[in-house]
């Protein structure tokens, strides 16, 4: 499916694609879960692929993070074959991935330390993304010290402080409460604006979809293909005002459809 | 999300423990203190005979007429004990750490493993001193071994319940699989490692007891059953309570080690995340 450009000025309109799908398939254990998958983000887009479960929408992030092999087609990013896991696509998971044998800002400095960066810009580093995640000053805390909301953030900052050229996220917040989740998608939002980020956001929330996304993939299930693809009419800056906005509820309502018809599909 | 830092909720509960820490020891050293008076008063009175249970001055006496050979016998049983352990550890973690890296060596030594797991060790002690003769080497090969099986199978279950979504995790920021067995499979295999490691200790001084008993000249054991010979019941109790003291020490100086490489976890306090929620008076 040849992606449509974004009216919107959250990206350049000719920025190149840092992450292209071009007619990817997955077949596991003979059956297909993935079909003819076309799909093209460009570099500092944020995208959200929403679906019915079991329309393959984490298998596709799988595919992008170098966890699930394609069967069929092609992924690169920035032109390079996808062949395997690599800092260069990190991911945040559903489930909490926090290494508790370390401290938070041991976490956070995880794929800095594999590089052997230099302590005092891994410090730099971890001191900053603390307190752009709302956790400044708690380097030294214990995991097992911190809330769920709070062990995600930290989730973000180590996925983030390895500069990927595309961030994963897998329905990163679904186990939370609705308020905590609703910080954490804004705190999202400044996370990958600090930096040109490219992202893909996998989730089952419409809301959040479009509160964090320029754009939504809406997927269907058996086997797991695009069905639509939506642009989200919010520029950079999303104060969370815009969620009871008519236009925010236009397109939720849009979403909905495409979601029913996904499912009966 | 609630404004209470865990940071603070820690510090009340430790001030709530160390508050209440003066009642919890009396209470704790309440039965073991209501035994040793009954000790004292049913065999100081004679009440029961003193070949059945020495009383305590017995036991002091008996110190006296054994301080000679004692000490060259816990040396030796120490000595035993502690390599056997030692070795059969190493054997053992290293024996799963190698199982969980390579599939060469899972299917080399997995099966021999859960071949020879199942079979009781005392039951290999007339073997082992067929093979090896009476001494040292069978004394310390069964502690080793003893060890070993127990350490192996448990590294290797341990290293299978690693959460995969941690590996993942690893191996997308960037590890090699190296890296991820260094950064993630070791540090959280540790607390349960150590646990293991600890039970195996505990088992090593009851192995040491048996490989005595069955084809020793020397150690505690040897000297255990020399005592028996001439019904010297003070003797018996006393090296029980050598035995006792040998294998709370080691016990105490392994979870002094464990103390750092646990902190992490929800049980490195004494009581743990059970006895917390249940403990409640």
């Amino acid at each position: 499916m040849p992606h449509r450009a974004s009216p919107h000025p959250t990206h350049e309109r000719d920025s190149p694609a840092a992450l292209e799908l071009d007619s990817v398939a997955v077949e596991i254990a003979g059956s297909q879960i993935l079909h003819d998958i076309s799909l093209s983000v460009r570099t500092g887009e944020v995208v959200s692929v929403v679906g019915p479960s079991g329309c393959g929408k984490t298998t596709l992030l799988n595919v992008v993070a170098g966890l699930v092999p394609v069967s069929a087609g092609t992924a690169t990013v920035d032109s390079a074959p996808i062949t395997g896991p690599g800092p260069d696509r990190t991911v945040v998971f559903q489930e909490d991935a926090v290494f508790s044998w370390m401290t938070v800002a041991q976490n956070v400095a995880y794929a800095l330390a594999l590089r052997r960066t230099p302590a005092d810009e891994q410090r730099r580093t971890v001191t900053d993304l603390l307190e752009l995640v709302g956790l400044g000053g708690r380097g030294a805390a214990w995991p097992k010290e911190l809330s769920g909301g709070m062990r995600k953030r930290v989730d973000l900052a180590r996925a983030f402080a390895a500069r990927p050229k595309v961030l994963l996220m897998d329905e990163p917040y679904a186990a939370l409460d609705q308020m905590t989740k609703q910080r954490l998608q804004q705190e999202f939002r400044n996370v990958v604006l600090s930096r040109t980020t490219t992202s893909m956001f996998v989730t089952h929330d419409l809301e959040e979809a479009i509160y964090v996304a320029d754009r939504i993939v809406v997927m269907s299930a058996s086997p797991g293909r695009i069905a639509a693809v939506h642009d989200v009419p919010f520029g950079r800056d999303r104060s969370p005002g815009i969620r009871t906005s008519a236009a925010f509820q236009d397109l939720r309502r849009t979403l909905m459809a495409a979601f029913e018809e996904a499912e009966a599909a | 999300m609630t404004t209470t830092t865990p940071a603070h909720r820690t510090h009340h509960v430790e001030r709530a423990r160390s508050g209440r820490a003066p009642a919890t020891w009396g209470r704790k050293a309440l039965v073991p203190l209501a035994i040793v008076v009954l000790w004292a008063v049913v065999t100081e009175t004679r009440l029961v005979a003193a070949l059945f249970l020495p009383s305590p001055s017995d036991l002091v006496e008996s110190f006296g007429d054994l301080r000679a050979q004692l000490l060259p016998a816990l040396a030796s049983s120490v000595g035993m004990t502690l390599s056997g352990f030692a070795l059969g550890a190493a054997l053992g973690v290293t024996m799963g750490l190698l199982m969980a890296y390579s599939a060469i060596a899972r299917d080399l030594f997995g099966g021999i493993l859960d071949f020879i797991r199942p079979v009781p060790v005392f039951a290999l002690i007339p073997l082992f001193v067929l093979w090896f003769g009476i001494g040292r080497a069978p004394q310390i090969t069964l502690i080793a071994l003893g060890t070993s099986v127990v350490l192996g199978v448990t590294t290797l279950s341990a290293i299978r319940n690693v959460s995969p979504v941690h590996v993942k995790a690893a191996l997308t920021l960037g590890a090699t699989r190296w890296d991820v067995y260094r950064t993630v499979v070791v540090p959280s295999i540790l607390p349960h490692l150590l646990g293991s490691i600890r039970v195996a200790a505990a088992a090593s001084w009851g192995l040491d007891v048996a490989a005595e008993f069955l084809g020793a000249q020397s150690g505690l054991g040897y000297l255990m059953i020399n005592r028996q010979q001439y019904l010297d019941t003070a003797g018996i109790v006393l090296i029980v309570l050598i035995y006792s003291t040998l294998a709370l020490v080691l016990d105490l100086a392994i979870r002094k080690a464990e103390g750092p490489a646990t902190r992490w976890t929800d049980r490195s306090s004494a009581t743990g995340p059970v006895a917390g929620l249940l403990g409640a008076d």
